[in-house]
């Protein structure tokens, strides 16, 4: 049985800039562009998040929210290097550490804990110690050494870690047993799936699911009918079945390109002179990784910061600016004929449009030198 | 719904009735220049069944053959000498017709037709039988009565077409970029065309307009498909006319006649960028080079380039006085070329698309080129010092690290 841990920092932004500003400390503090400009909440402090504010959200509407809501530009270069210094906390403890954001990672800490997961002691034993006393002792190095909080979530994979990892923020530590795993799931509300979002949160209300338990009901082959593929991965999770290894060096799952226009964009014509530009970013990014996928998806944010994603898998895979810019086309002519760009219902501003490429095709890795000197090329346009 | 309104016209009256026998004799060299020149506008996959067939029409009086092909948006025709011994009319299949035409040993052919539309080929090595369709169907090329007219001597017109048609857009989707614009005054015709990273501009002299015709009294500007362009250029090139070629205009559609030869195409509707003003005028670097010498330098350069991005990166080196061109492709090769040259200005570093820049380099005709530019992401202008009145932009390639 494995032992995962599932790292996650505390409001990661926010608390970085609260720990150097002492100003901002014990006070809604929002990380983002300044409500004047068009800009949007990065990260929110949990003192904002009392008032409602969360990442994501317009900065105009945090301010409704909570008017004196601190606004701090992010120091992403600052960001950065905290991240890695809680790396480098991780990798003291394992190798087997992926990343997933800047603020969070899996560990797989199996051949460094003791055999009894769920001898859920704090003996600080030299070798062999729990998977939870592992976490702590995390969670204490980078709070000595940041001056930040984390919180970890231990349990047998990685859906259930990261589950656990939210369950008792800020500051948390969190153990899901696995003789507990099962009866946690079936318990636990649809929506707190990871991987589980709004739209299929709300489709499997409609189909009466609300909870694991309710999940567990269904057969694999009726969740395949119902999602598609991933209902596989749903019959799974909903019997706390998770084998997705730790992947030190995960490979880029996908490579995206996106332009937010200085003003919102209502004209197609101009939007489809954008997805060229884009669609040209996006083949020069795929030349110079040496590599293809066969999902394209098309992200259009609204200015009323609805975000609209479309994505199309081809048999082939896609790796030219001629194969990605009709597909790109056409998902976006699709989805603007289906949202109105009529007289009764006019076409609804645009402020983003992205692409992005997913399912890549695996390359012969290029070695790190080559990779930073590889520059981006970028054919100019006369109009 | 538009075949429709061609249907409305028909061959020329004077004609024998359609269902008479015609006769005729020719050579196979003829026939067969001729049905390829006709072949290539002819749709693969037509409308109508019609207009997969080419109009044949055999004239007793001028003792000459015409024929005729026709996508309903691009019509070509051109006529050959022939000895007509029964004059009549017919449509046969372009593929079929041509294909055995072309394989048929050198030498006299006489064609015959049957009442039933059928034609026979009779060879030296033999005969071969083609069914026909009746040209009575057959929709006729549109006709300008009023207009415009432009004349337009043979050279000046393939120096507008060479210069002009290898910067038209090949993405259909882009409409009016497909084609190339022209702007034609009094006496002056500019050939302009762009697909959005370069533009070519080429301004041509008209023929002496003493014969009234050609007194045009405004300008006029109109944007043709690039398709039917690169048409004439080609049978220009085949059949050049002895005098100047009148190119006539309406609204709609554009007429080309010279002696036995005559190309009708519609225009390209929407409105052509504005491209005059996408040209500076002003210039912090100026370079003078020879032609041959930077087409051939890069041309080598290109085999590297072509491999991965086509990218070629250009120095300015005024102490050295010289323009040093290079290539890295990942993975593949480099390669570096000095070429000497005047420079004015500073140093500067610009790539561009090497197949942009030779593009360009082939069509002049001049000994030396000018290259005038301010910095690595505005446009670059090249010309030919002295040869054909040329401009052409290329915007640069932006490298970002």
């Amino acid at each position: 049985m494995r032992k995962i841990i599932h790292v996650d920092m505390d409001a990661f932004y926010a608390s970085v800039e609260q720990r150097d500003r002492p100003e901002c400390r014990g006070k809604p503090v929002a990380v983002g562009g300044s409500p004047d400009k068009r800009g949007a909440v990065a990260a929110a402090s949990y003192e904002a998040r009392q008032f409602g504010v969360h990442s994501a959200m317009p900065s105009r509407t945090a301010v409704q929210k909570c008017p004196h809501l601190i606004f701090v530009q992010p120091r992403f270069e600052v960001y950065g290097a905290v991240s890695q210094q809680i790396r480098d906390i991780f990798y003291r403890y394992t190798d087997l550490v992926e990343p997933l954001a800047l603020d969070e990672a899996y560990l797989d800490v199996t051949e460094q804990a003791g055999d009894d997961p769920s001898q859920d002691s704090f003996v600080e034993l030299q070798s062999r110690r729990s998977a939870t006393a592992i976490a702590h002792a995390i969670k204490a190095d980078i709070l000595a050494e940041t001056q930040l909080t984390a919180s970890a979530g231990v349990s047998i994979n990685k859906f259930l870690a990261k589950i656990a990892s939210g369950m008792d923020k800020p500051d948390g530590l969190y153990l899901i047993r696995p003789e507990a795993a099962e009866a946690f799931v079936a318990n636990l509300p649809i929506e707190k799936f990871h991987g589980v979002g709004e739209v299929t949160a709300a489709k499997m209300h409609r189909l009466g699911i609300q909870t694991g338990a309710d999940l567990k009901e269904w057969a694999e082959v009726d969740l395949v009918a119902a999602f598609g593929k991933v209902g596989r991965h749903y019959y799974r999770i909903a019997r706390a079945i998770d084998d997705r290894l730790v992947e030190p060096n995960r490979m880029r799952k996908s490579i995206g390109v996106e332009t937010s226009f200085a003003d919102d964009v209502c004209d197609r014509p101009a939007m489809h002179q954008a997805l060229e530009q884009i669609a040209t970013e996006l083949q020069q990014r795929m030349a110079d990784k040496d590599t293809s996928g066969r999902t394209l998806t098309l992200k259009v944010k609204y200015a009323d910061y609805q975000q609209v994603t479309r994505s199309r898998t081809l048999p082939e895979a896609i790796a030219t600016t001629a194969q990605i810019l009709p597909l790109a086309t056409a998902l976006l002519d699709t989805l603007l004929d289906s949202v109105g760009d009529t007289p009764l219902r006019p076409q609804k501003p645009v402020r983003l449009l992205g692409l992005a490429i997913a399912n890549l095709t695996i390359s012969a890795p290029s070695t790190p030198s080559d990779r930073a000197s590889h520059p981006i090329y970028q054919q100019l346009t006369l109009f | 719904m538009a075949f429709q309104a061609f249907m409305l016209h028909f061959p020329t009256p004077t004609l024998l009735s359609h269902s008479a026998a015609m006769k005729l004799t020719c050579t196979q060299a003829d026939l067969n220049t001729h049905l390829s020149l006709v072949s290539r506008v002819v749709p693969p996959r037509p409308s109508h069944p019609i207009l997969a067939n080419v109009l044949l029409i055999a004239d007793g009086d001028t003792q000459r053959v015409k024929l005729t092909g026709f996508d309903l948006s691009l019509g070509v025709q051109t006529s050959f000498a022939a000895e007509v011994e029964t004059g009549g009319t017919l449509t046969l299949p372009a593929k079929l017709f041509g294909d055995i035409v072309s394989r048929l040993p050198e030498g006299p052919l006489t064609l015959e037709t049957s009442e039933e539309q059928v034609a026979t080929l009779t060879a030296l090595s033999g005969h071969y039988q083609v069914r026909g369709i009746s040209a009575e169907d057959y929709p006729s090329l549109p006709l300008l009565e009023e207009g415009d007219v432009a004349m337009l001597p043979v050279e000046a017109l393939l120096e507008g077409l060479r210069g002009s048609l290898f910067s038209t857009s090949a993405d259909e989707a882009k409409q009016v970029l497909t084609g190339v614009h022209l702007t034609v005054e009094p006496e002056s015709m500019e050939f302009a065309a762009t697909d959005g990273h370069r533009l070519a501009v080429v301004q041509t002299t008209n023929a002496g307009g003493a014969d009234g015709e050609a007194a045009l009294k405004t300008g006029f500007d109109v944007t043709v498909p690039g398709k039917a362009l690169r048409e004439l250029e080609r049978m220009v090139q085949m059949h050049p006319a002895t005098e100047s070629i009148a190119i006539r205009f309406d609204q709609g559609q554009l007429i080309v006649e010279w002696e036995h030869q005559r190309l009708t195409s519609r225009l390209l509707e929407g409105q052509y960028p504005n491209y005059r003003q996408l040209i500076p005028r002003q210039f912090s670097r100026q370079i003078t080079v020879e032609r041959r010498a930077i087409a051939s330098a890069l041309e080598r350069i290109a085999v590297l380039a072509d491999q991965k991005n086509n990218i070629v990166k250009m120095m300015l080196d005024s102490a050295q006085q010289s323009l040093t061109l290079s290539v890295d492709a990942p993975d593949v090769g480099s390669g570096r070329e000095t070429v000497p040259a005047q420079i004015s200005g500073e140093d500067l570093e610009i790539a561009f698309n090497v197949r942009y820049l030779l593009d360009g380099l082939k069509v002049f005709n001049s000994t030396e080129v000018q290259l005038q530019c301010n910095t690595a992401t505005s446009p670059c202008i090249l010309t030919p010092l002295g040869g054909t009145k040329m401009t052409y932009l290329v915007m640069p390639v932006q490298v970002r690290s």
